[in-house]
């Protein structure tokens, strides 16, 4: 198959482009476009067409799906189909009526290649080439391999072998190894079972277990019950060890007990309380005799002793005296003090008479002094705050003289310049901080629109025009443009039709005529001549049918006759060929007629296409006319849509550009009026000349705003101070008012008070004499109070002194001179006087406590005595000692009696529990000496038993524990048996995965063995050829090697004998190996009958001229054999390709 | 309780699973509810039965001949022969006693009945054998499949109380049977199984490799949902349908898998896939014109080429061995379809036609 034509008519960024490929020898087309021209977009066009479009198109960017359409004219064996291919899942392949046809021609064309096969055989490009080549390294050792993978095109083959084969390997190979998936699941299996094995609790383990219990407890038991017997034992001695002293003290006790057969027993209370008399009888006897004693010798001392009656009468005035004598030294001391304090006192009181002088005479009285006083310190309160204030007075005026000096302002102008000031600045600063900026861009933004507008309005030719005018333009809408563009399209579409149609009449009435003048030129018999016979014949009929109806004569009628059946015979003759030919003269006529009929056909197609056309030429004409009337410029509906767009564009931005500059020039206004209010505001000279920005002028306006502002607080400072200094002189003014009355009213009565006092001061100065005046009069008063005290004590003295004397006297002391000597010998004497006497009373008392006690005791005697008799007469006792001697034996027996009944309770309480009697008889005949022994014994015995116990309770609770291990194992061998089962289930699994995989690797291998056995010979001696023309000689051929441990392929250079393995071939050679096989096995396939086009793309990038040309060669050896379509960006190819097929039979396509 | 036999799998041995059937027993016992114990052929064969303790309202039956238990104060007889091996061919029902009169007499055998299929004949007999015996009902054991054979008198298969493996799909449990004065009144079958096998189907008829996995998805989705008693699921999911991408959903089977067991994780926890097996088949084309020696038809006529079959049956030999003595063969896997199968019976030609199809979409998808 091949194509005549390729007609990309909606594809990619193609409309309607038509490439056409000669016809001829050889078939070898290059299709050139520069780079962005399409040549990938035509490739891919190609397989469109053949195949159906995929589902994803990337060649929908100008024209949507639905409209991409490609078609072509293809040639197989004789058959032409013309075809074009839609985007659709199905029906897709359509006819020149847009309407779907059968695909089935196609498909047979297509030999059953698909997409991906006709890609891979019929198809390659520069990649795809190196590609190659790389394979033909790989597979150097392999020829089979590279066979196929040049062959089929799947240079990758290697590759894929190889991973089907590393993937079965990973599950499974020849040896076990941890990283095979089936090795590892064989092991987890394995282990499964085993575990399942190792975890199953054998029901012999268990019953062996429980068993094992039951016998442990048996053995416990027993050996439970012996140590028990032991046990039993060992209390047993153990109780007669206990019981033996105490019994045997019992007995003693008993024998002792029988001695006292014939003591009288006596309840143990009244031996106490007998005991308790015989205590007491014998300790009052003795505390009897003690006191008596003690009386005795008291009396004795009493006797020795004298007592001083005298001075004991005299006793308190000795005391007085003694107590005066220690108040007079303290005041004989004083005196001399007090003498020495009436010295100064004196002395003090005359100066200050000389110092208050005449005042002296009178000093005031304290009231009058303190008034006075009080006069006169006010007074000098008052003058010096009087002075203060003064000086105050002067300060304020000195700032007021200062306040004065400084500029007073007018009130309003200040104010309302600032006013506005300030309200110009807000206004500013209210538009925003980066007005200026803003009215910039906003500007800006206005130019460019109205730029945008321009280009747009540009676009529109050729439409000329401004954008008002093109508002105002009508607009003709999107239906009406689409029925013009489908009805002409039609229009012209029927005319094509109908012109076609005429065509065709036409061609057939030629070929009819051909065949007719064909068949006329043979045998066929016209009904004319037919006629023309016949018509002889009439003729030569009539005079013999004259003659045989109504004899008429006839000359020679012989001749007649012959002549007659001559023309008979002819016209029978002609009858008979006619019949004979009849089948060509009625086809003849047919012909004929339809040949007429054609003429016809064409005919009334022609006019019909002239109808067509005319009508397309009137609506043409009317479509301009409506763009005339509608104030467009004529153009095609389809331009019209973009036009109309384009408008669209234009109309938008002529409102852009209009509101643009609308804001940008409010904004300006807006800035200047602000930016005038500003200006009117400051100074002369102040503005800066640029007019129009209002940064500049706005800071100059803020600092003089600043300024004034500052200004202003200051004049309200200066105001309030001097509004402050007023205030200040009110009231300093005031409190001088007030201290001046006071003065006065103290004037007043200071003088009153000198009157009264009589004396002659001056308030000012009067503080200090009244201080003088005031200490004088207190002198005099300390003086006569010094003066009474002195007197007071000199005559205490000499009292005290008389009576000293006169007591001595009376009581004898010896005189002295020294009244205190005497004094100090009455009140010793005194003192001893009165010490005799008390220690006479005390002995008195002592001697009487004593006889009182000695007759108490005798009381206690006779009490207790009474208290025993009846006890005495029990025991018959005579005397105490003998009732001592009885209760004592009382109390033997009964301590015996006590000791029995201790032993017998000692010894059921260590009887456990048994009977007295029964202790008592289990100690018969034993020994308890042995018994010490017995206990050791069995203490040992016992000890062994309890380690027996133990072991065989430890014993029973390890059987216990592992039987209930046992029942507590669990889950585990259920989990085991769970893992194996989901480990065979993987080796399932596995397997089929193994086996899927080495089947795919050993079918791949056996495929390409085949391959190789079915091509090797063919191909090799074809690709021989091609690899020796396109290396330009350098190799002659090609040549296997079959010693190797693979055949493998080899290169044999140009000398004939030297030969280069594939691996040392460079890696253009080793891709022109690769393209030699690749073409060999293409041709392979034509011969064997599928013929498609080769397309290469843009092969021979990489090589050289010569190269290149050799290249081009071989493909046009390939293009005898079928069609190659050769796609490339470079012209110097296309120039090689012209070079080598030949100028004149050159065929190439321009794409763009 | 009548336990009809096949307590235990004959060749488990743990006899923790014993115990714990014991102390189930047990709290039946606690409760006074007798329990009637026959022995069938796994029990025979396993050491379980002989060594488990079992409490005292246990009956067993022996092996020798039938025996009968009576429960005087329900007017019931319970009758019944264990195996004493486990493959027991003799007809057993005829030495049955027959029925006590006015007791309502129950038959207890295990047995595969006649010609069941699938099922090895233990102990055969007819239904008009057990029929012969008059008795009022027939509990059956052995079949794992619940179905009441007969109704006059009531002839039982209760099935099994679990499904083991993913021929037994549907859920499985046991039949109580309430009887009033002599009479059946209900038979009703109650589910106990905790977990349940489904086969899960997807056609795959014309879908790309791509879109195998959200139609999993939906299947798997709406089976998970249609069971109704939310138990836990093992599904086998199997690809059918003819695609024109069989080959690569052949191919690549090991990601189907993954695929398959993501998506049920992502449905539920309690969805398990059991297994994924790819049947799908490339599309019946129309008269495909073979054309040349070229890679598609070398392909296309390696599934018939006895060289070829020669060589593969030779490179797996070892390796079907090795599975052979790992896998055994073991009877779940009897009706199995699939690769392995086909290998092991030396049906190559199934093998070469999945490999040449996974081939061919290998080769030309990645070319």
């Amino acid at each position: 198959m091949r194509f005549v034509n390729l007609s990309l008519e909606r594809y990619g960024h193609f409309e309607d482009c038509t490439l056409l490929f000669r016809n001829g020898q050889p078939d070898l087309h290059v299709i050139y476009g520069a780079n962005e021209a399409g040549k990938t977009t035509s490739l891919a066009a190609v397989s469109d067409l053949l195949f159906g479009f995929p589902v994803r198109s990337p060649y929908n960017f100008i024209y949507d799906y639905s409209l991409l359409r490609v078609g072509a004219v293809l040639e197989d064996e004789g058959a032409t189909l013309t075809c074009r291919r839609k985007k659709a899942p199905n029906a897709s392949l359509l006819g020149p009526d847009d309407r779907p046809i059968d695909e089935g021609a196609l498909l047979a064309m297509l030999r059953g290649q698909t997409r991906e096969t006709f890609g891979l055989s019929f198809s390659l490009d520069q990649e795809g080439l190196r590609a190659g080549g790389k394979a033909m390294v790989e597979a150097r050792n392999d020829l089979g391999r590279a066979l196929f993978a040049a062959g089929s095109g799947l240079t990758g083959v290697s590759d894929e072998l190889a991973r089907l084969e590393e993937e079965a390997d990973a599950i499974c190979g020849p040896r076990a190894s941890n990283r095979r998936s089936f090795t590892v699941a064989q092991r987890e299996l394995e282990a499964g079972l085993r575990s399942t094995r190792d975890r199953s609790l054998r029901p012999r383990i268990w019953t062996d277990a429980r068993a094992a219990v039951a016998t442990a407890q048996a053995a416990l038991d027993e050996a439970q019950r012996r140590r028990d017997e032991l046990l039993a034992e060992m209390s047993r001695a153990e109780r007669i060890r206990r019981i033996a002293p105490s019994a045997r003290l019992r007995a003693e006790h008993l024998a002792a007990l029988e001695a006292h057969s014939a003591t009288i027993a006596l309840a143990a209370q009244r031996e106490e309380a007998a005991e308790a008399a015989m205590a007491e009888v014998a300790s009052a006897g003795r505390a009897k005799a003690a006191a008596a004693k003690l009386a005795e010798e008291a009396a004795e001392r009493v006797d020795a002793l004298v007592a001083d009656e005298a001075i004991l009468g005299q006793a308190d005035l000795v005391d007085a005296l003694v107590s005066a004598s220690g108040a007079v030294a303290k005041a004989s001391s004083d005196m001399v003090r007090l003498r020495t304090e009436h010295a100064t006192r004196t002395g003090r009181i005359e100066r200050l008479r000389e110092e208050a002088g005449a005042l002296a005479a009178d000093p005031p009285s304290r009231i009058a002094s303190a008034r006075l006083r009080e006069l006169a310190l006010s007074h000098v309160e008052d003058r010096s705050a009087i002075a203060q204030i003064a000086q105050s007075e002067e300060e304020l005026d000195e700032r007021r003289r200062a306040a004065s000096g400084l500029p007073r302002k007018a009130d309003d102008d200040p104010n309302r310049e600032l006013v506005s000031l300030i309200a110009a600045v807000d206004a500013a600063r209210a538009l925003g901080a980066d007005i200026d900026a803003r009215c910039q861009s906003l500007r800006r933004t206005a130019d460019t629109a109205s730029t945008i507008l321009a280009q747009s309005l540009s676009r529109l030719a050729p439409w000329s025009g401004g954008a008002p005018t093109l508002l105002e333009l009508p607009r003709i809408g999107q239906a009406e443009i689409d029925e013009a563009q489908t009805a002409m399209a039609n229009l012209s579409a029927e005319a094509q039709r109908e012109t076609t149609d005429a065509g065709r009449a036409r061609g057939e009435a030629a070929a009819l005529s051909l065949q007719m003048e064909q068949l006329a030129s043979g045998n066929a018999v016209s009904a004319e001549e037919i006629q023309s016979a016949r018509t002889a014949r009439n003729e030569h009929w009539r005079p013999l049918r004259d003659h045989i109806l109504a004899a008429a004569p006839v000359a020679a009628p012989g001749e007649a006759v012959t002549v007659f059946e001559a023309t008979l015979a002819e016209a029978d003759q002609l009858s008979d060929l006619r019949f004979a030919a009849a089948d060509e003269s009625s086809r003849l006529a047919d012909m004929q007629n339809r040949v007429a009929k054609l003429m016809l056909d064409a005919e009334q197609a022609e006019l019909r296409a002239k109808g067509a056309e005319e009508r397309v030429d009137t609506k043409r004409s009317a479509w301009r006319e409506r763009l005339k009337a509608a104030g467009h410029v004529d153009m095609e509906p389809t331009r019209l849509v973009a036009w109309n767009a384009a408008r669209d564009v234009s109309e938008a931005a002529y409102a852009a550009s209009v509101a643009a500059m609308a804001e940008a020039g409010a904004a300006e206004v807006r800035r200047a009026k602000v930016r005038q209010a500003l200006a009117s505001c400051l100074p002369e000279g102040a503005t800066p000349p640029d007019a129009s920005e209002i940064a500049p002028i706005l800071a100059i306006a803020e600092r003089l705003r600043a300024d004034l502002e500052a200004a202003e607080h200051q004049r309200l400072l200066d105001e309030a101070a001097a509004a402050r200094i007023e205030q200040d002189a009110d009231a300093l003014h005031r409190r001088r008012k007030r201290l001046e009355d006071a003065g006065a009213d103290r004037e007043a009565q200071w003088r009153q008070q000198l009157e009264q006092t009589g004396l002659d001061l001056e308030l000012g100065n009067a503080i200090a004499a009244l201080d003088i005046l005031e200490e004088l009069r207190v002198e005099i008063e300390a003086l006569s109070d010094l003066h009474g005290r002195l007197d007071g004590m000199e005559r205490d003295a000499a009292d005290h002194g008389a009576g000293v004397q006169a007591a001595a006297d009376t009581l004898g002391i010896p005189a002295s001179e020294n009244p205190e000597e005497r004094l100090t010998a009455l009140r010793s004497r005194l003192t001893s006087a009165r010490a005799t006497a008390k220690v006479i009373d005390a002995l008195k008392v002592t001697m009487e406590a004593r006889n009182e006690e000695v007759a108490a005791e005798e009381a206690r005697l006779a009490a207790a005595m009474d208290s025993l008799r009846s006890l005495m007469e029990e025991t018959g006792s005579e005397g105490v000692d003998e009732l001592a001697a009885a209760i004592a034996r009382s109390r033997a027996v009964r301590a015996l009696r006590g000791a029995v009944a201790d032993a017998e309770t000692a010894i059921t309480s260590a009887g456990d529990g048994k009977a007295l009697a029964e202790l008592l008889a289990s100690l018969e005949g034993v020994d308890p000496d042995g018994l010490a022994a017995k206990t050791q014994t069995l203490a040992s015995q016992l000890a062994d038993l309890n380690a027996e116990v133990d072991a065989a309770a430890g014993r029973l609770g390890d059987a216990r524990r592992a039987f209930a291990d046992l029942e507590q194992a669990g889950e585990s061998a259920i989990d085991a048996a769970t893992d194996a089962g989901q480990a065979r289930a993987e080796l399932a699994v596995l397997s089929e995965q193994y086996i899927l995989k080495r089947a795919q690797a050993v079918t791949l291998r056996w495929a390409i063995e085949r391959y190789r056995e079915q091509h090797q010979d063919p191909m090799l001696l074809r690709a021989s050829e091609l690899f020796s023309i396109l290396t330009i000689g350098r190799y002659a051929a090609l040549r296997i090697d079959s010693d190797a441990a693979s055949p493998r392929l080899l290169g044999v250079r140009d000398d004939g004998r030297t030969v280069v393995e594939v691996g040392a071939m460079s890696e253009g050679t080793t891709g022109q190996l690769f393209l030699a096989l690749r073409l060999a096995a293409v041709e392979q396939s034509v011969a064997a009958g599928v013929r498609l086009p080769f397309l290469a793309d843009d092969l021979f990038v990489n090589f050289d001229d010569d190269r290149s040309e050799a290249g081009f060669r071989v493909l046009a050896e390939l293009a005898r054999s079928t069609q190659v379509l050769f796609f490339t960006h470079h012209p110097h190819l296309a120039s090689i390709a012209r070079a080598v097929v030949g100028a004149d039979i050159h065929s190439e396509c321009t794409l763009g | 309780m009548v336990i009809a036999g096949d307590l235990f799998d004959g060749d488990w041995k743990d006899m923790g699973t014993g115990l714990y059937f014991a102390r189930a027993i047990g709290r039946l016992a606690q409760a006074d509810v007798p329990v009637f114990l026959l022995s069938g052929n796994h029990d025979a064969e396993s050491v379980l039965t002989r060594s488990i303790p079992w409490p005292d309202n246990v009956k067993l039956f022996g092996t020798r001949r039938p025996e009968t238990h009576v429960l005087p104060e329900f007017a019931v007889a319970v009758h019944g022969q264990s195996f004493a091996t486990p493959a027991v061919t003799d007809n057993l029902v005829l030495a049955y006693p027959d029925a006590v009169a006015h007791h309502f007499n129950i038959g207890v055998l295990h047995t595969a009945l006649a010609g069941r299929q699938g099922h090895a004949a233990y102990a055969p007999c007819s239904l008009e054998d057990l029929k012969s015996k008059h008795y009022d009902y027939w509990a059956l054991g052995h079949v794992h499949e619940h179905e009441i054979v007969s109704e006059d008198p009531y002839v039982v298969f209760p099935g099994n109380t679990q499904g083991r493996t993913i021929r037994e799909t549907g859920p499985k449990g046991a039949v109580i049977v309430t009887v009033e004065d002599a009479q059946i009144v209900t038979i009703e079958h109650v589910e106990l199984d905790v977990l349940r096998w489904a086969h899960v189907e997807v056609d795959c008829t014309g879908a790309a490799a791509d879109a195998v996995a959200s139609l999993m998805r939906a299947s798997l989705l709406s089976t998970w949902q249609a069971d109704a008693a939310g138990l836990p699921l093992v599904a086998r999911v199997s690809l059918t349908g003819e695609t024109a991408d069989a080959g690569a959903l052949h191919d690549g089977v090991s990601s189907i898998r993954d695929d398959a067991r993501a998506v049920a994780a992502s449905i539920s926890p309690d969805l398990f896939i059991e297994r994924v097996k790819v049947l799908v088949g490339p599309p019946a084309k129309p008269q495909q014109i073979q054309i040349g020696d070229d890679l598609s038809s070398l392909i296309g006529q390696a599934a018939t080429d006895p060289e070829l079959a020669a060589l593969l049956a030779e490179d797996l030999a070892p390796f079907m061995l090795a599975t052979q003595t790992a896998i055994g063969q073991s009877p779940d896997d009897a009706d199995d379809e699939g690769l392995r199968r086909s290998a092991g019976d030396g049906d190559w030609t199934a093998v070469l036609q999945t490999a040449a199809l996974a081939l061919r979409s290998r080769l030309t998808g990645e070319a």
